[in-house]
């Protein structure tokens, strides 16, 4: 039985400044005028479809993305004491030792291989011995890391240019490589943006706001420039993170020093969740498209949709075993969500809720918790205030 | 498909109903729906006096904003097409006379129309529309695990009706959605009661041999 009557009953409060606002339209323009002012609207409407044309397809690409408003299309030279800083800001130490719990991912030791600024955010290259390699990137609040696996595509002509990895998202980042005798790069996306890449040592690295997908790329040699279809590895996008393995729990650090909860614990297997500490079916069903389900499980929040004129919302439906941790915080002040008030569990949902139109995705890492018979974890438990984050 | 015109008639044709000319008065606009004048009384100072019209507003802006939301199954546009509703009110409020008792079965048919025409209304009122006073995130938030949980019934249930053709899907939402009597639905379509009736029990009977039933309501039952 459907019952069509549940519309929320809008509040006094709502209706009186929906009616001030029609009375302060209605006394806005004599009826005259008004008259005249919609048929110079319709008139205009030409121009102005064409501009909202515009303004759409920038809208999708990272040239209008107000979550990273400091980035840019090609790199920039470092600030003083930006360099040291993002490099310190980087886990050190070796490797993260195997096993679903570990300490934070630490990028390998020494210096990056490459890097990449744009405005305040830099993006480092470690090399792994492994021919693997990891990117570290930071800013503001947060730092992210990545860790890729060797690449798999054979190199490319020296004169060409490889997409090996791509990690889309909120962020989309690309790493590959370049031949020989290529001294500069570009991508140009989906959208039409070009995004110059930094090119060192025969690897390339670039990133930018948003999900837009490379279209062609562009290679300078010292005899010119070439461009086409961009070639990019077919294992390129695949997940980096398999479930149950360390990368996937550590994708992201607090800058003050803290550890998330989700990550606190040794890599013994008396960390492990025990096995009913497992999510519900449903969440595994849905998880088995997005999620890396491990201890700390990486999610895609991508069902968005408005929620009033100015925000909008973002779903993901969780099993009342899963509990979001400060890793959504992070993201969500970032990204411009309003987290602690906003990020609600009820009935085995996260939602979150943000400005509208400034959240394509939004990435939280959620963390199974086992639920005893205790009858305090019966429910959903808060998600608590969110730490203070430093820049 | 040509759009019906609900009932909306020059006045040279229809003739103007009876109302007591006095003047508009000053009230506490913090009372909401306190307001004991008619509406058909409303309406004849509301040419003149927007205040009236924002009495209008008051006393029918919830049911407009749930109509809107029932034909949408989308919250934050059913509250543009609202005040877009009662913006065009008052455009043709001075071309337009009411003789039934009520002015929501015209309101409703503005509605009808606006929310078949949804993207263009809401580009008519683009300036409009971004007058409108932000709200805080904070307060989009509040309850908003509710609103999608409303949000997805009323698609439910507009997904139960998406077999119906619209003629017949308009009268299953403003009869037996949105509570008007079959007079009044006939003033908002523009057709006769009995074309509203025959409309209905075809939904009627197309429901029953799918299986679904939407009809948990009478007609004017929410009047």
């Amino acid at each position: 039985m459907i019952d069509p009557t549940s519309v929320p009953v809008p509040s006094d409060a709502w209706v009186a400044a929906r009616r001030d606002h029609l009375l302060a339209e209605l006394r806005r323009t004599p009826e005259r005028r008004a008259h005249r002012r919609l048929v110079g609207g319709m008139g205009a409407l030409a121009g102005a479809g064409a501009a909202t044309a515009a303004g759409l397809l920038i809208a999708g690409g990272p040239a209008a993305s107000t979550a990273f408003a400091g980035w840019r299309a090609a790199p920039t030279a470092p600030a003083p004491g930006q360099l040291p800083a993002a490099e310190a800001s980087c886990p050190a130490g070796g490797p993260s030792p195997g096993g679903k719990v570990g300490p934070p991912r630490a990028v390998p030791p020494g210096p990056p291989a490459l890097w990449d600024v744009r405005g305040p955010y830099s993006m480092l290259l470690y090399l792994d011995s492994d021919g693997g390699s990891t990117m570290c990137m930071s800013g503001g609040s947060f730092v992210r890391v990545l860790p890729t696996s060797p690449p798999s595509a054979p190199a490319p002509a020296a004169d060409g240019l490889v997409i090996d990895r791509v990690a889309g998202g909120a962020v989309t980042f690309v790493e590959g490589r370049v031949g020989s005798a290529v001294t500069g790069a570009a991508l140009t996306l989906a959208d039409g943006t070009r995004v110059t890449v930094t090119v060192g040592g025969g690897h390339f690295i670039a990133w930018w706001p948003g999900s837009e997908g490379v279209a062609t790329s562009t290679e300078t040699t010292a005899s010119g420039s070439q461009s086409g279809p961009a070639d990019v590895a077919t294992d390129a996008m695949h997940h980096p993170c398999p479930s149950g393995t360390a990368p996937c729990n550590h994708v992201v650090h607090l800058l003050d020093g803290t550890v998330p909860v989700g990550q606190k614990g040794g890599s013994s297997s008396e960390q492990r969740p025990r096995r009913e500490a497992r999510p519900e079916p449903s969440l595994r069903a849905s998880a088995r498209r997005r999620m890396a389900l491990s201890d700390v499980s990486v999610a895609w929040l991508d069902e968005t949709a408005s929620l009033s004129r100015d925000a909008q919302h973002s779903e993901l439906v969780v099993s009342d075993r899963v509990v979001v941790e400060e890793y959504a915080a992070v993201f969500a002040e970032h990204f411009g969500l309003v987290h602690a008030p906003a990020l609600q569990q009820r009935r085995g949902r996260l939602i979150a809720v943000g400005a509208r139109d400034r959240v394509r995705r939004l990435r939280v890492a959620v963390r199974g918790q086992p639920v005893g018979r205790d009858p305090r974890h019966q429910g959903l438990p808060a998600a608590g205030p969110p730490r203070p984050l430093q820049a | 498909m040509a759009t019906r015109k609900p009932h909306i008639r020059p006045s040279s044709v229809m003739p103007v109903a009876r109302y007591d000319r006095r003047e508009p008065q000053l009230r506490d606009r913090t009372l909401i729906g306190m307001d004991s004048r008619s509406d058909l009384e409303l309406w004849r100072l509301a040419r003149a006096d927007p205040d009236a019209f924002g009495v209008l507003f008051e006393r029918h802006g919830r049911a407009v904003y749930a109509f809107c939301a029932r034909r949408t199954a989308d919250l934050a546009l059913a509250q543009d097409l609202t005040s877009i509703v009662f913006l065009e009110a008052w455009r043709c409020r001075k071309r337009t006379e009411i003789t039934s008792d009520s002015l929501l079965p015209w309101l409703l048919g503005i509605a009808h129309n606006t929310v078949r025409n949804a993207h263009r209304s809401r580009r008519r009122h683009r300036a409009a529309l971004a007058r409108l006073p932000h709200e805080p995130l904070e307060a989009a938030a509040d309850d908003v695990a509710s609103r999608i949980d409303a949000e997805r019934a009323l698609a439910d249930a507009l997904q139960a009706i998406r077999t119906l053709p619209d003629r017949e899907r308009d009268v299953v939402v403003l009869v037996l959605w949105s509570g008007l009597s079959y007079e009044d639905a006939a003033l908002a379509l523009g057709v006769p009661a009995g074309t509203v009736r025959s409309r209905l029990s075809r939904a009627r009977a197309r429901l029953s041999a799918s299986l679904v039933n939407p009809f948990t309501t009478t007609p004017g039952a929410l009047k």
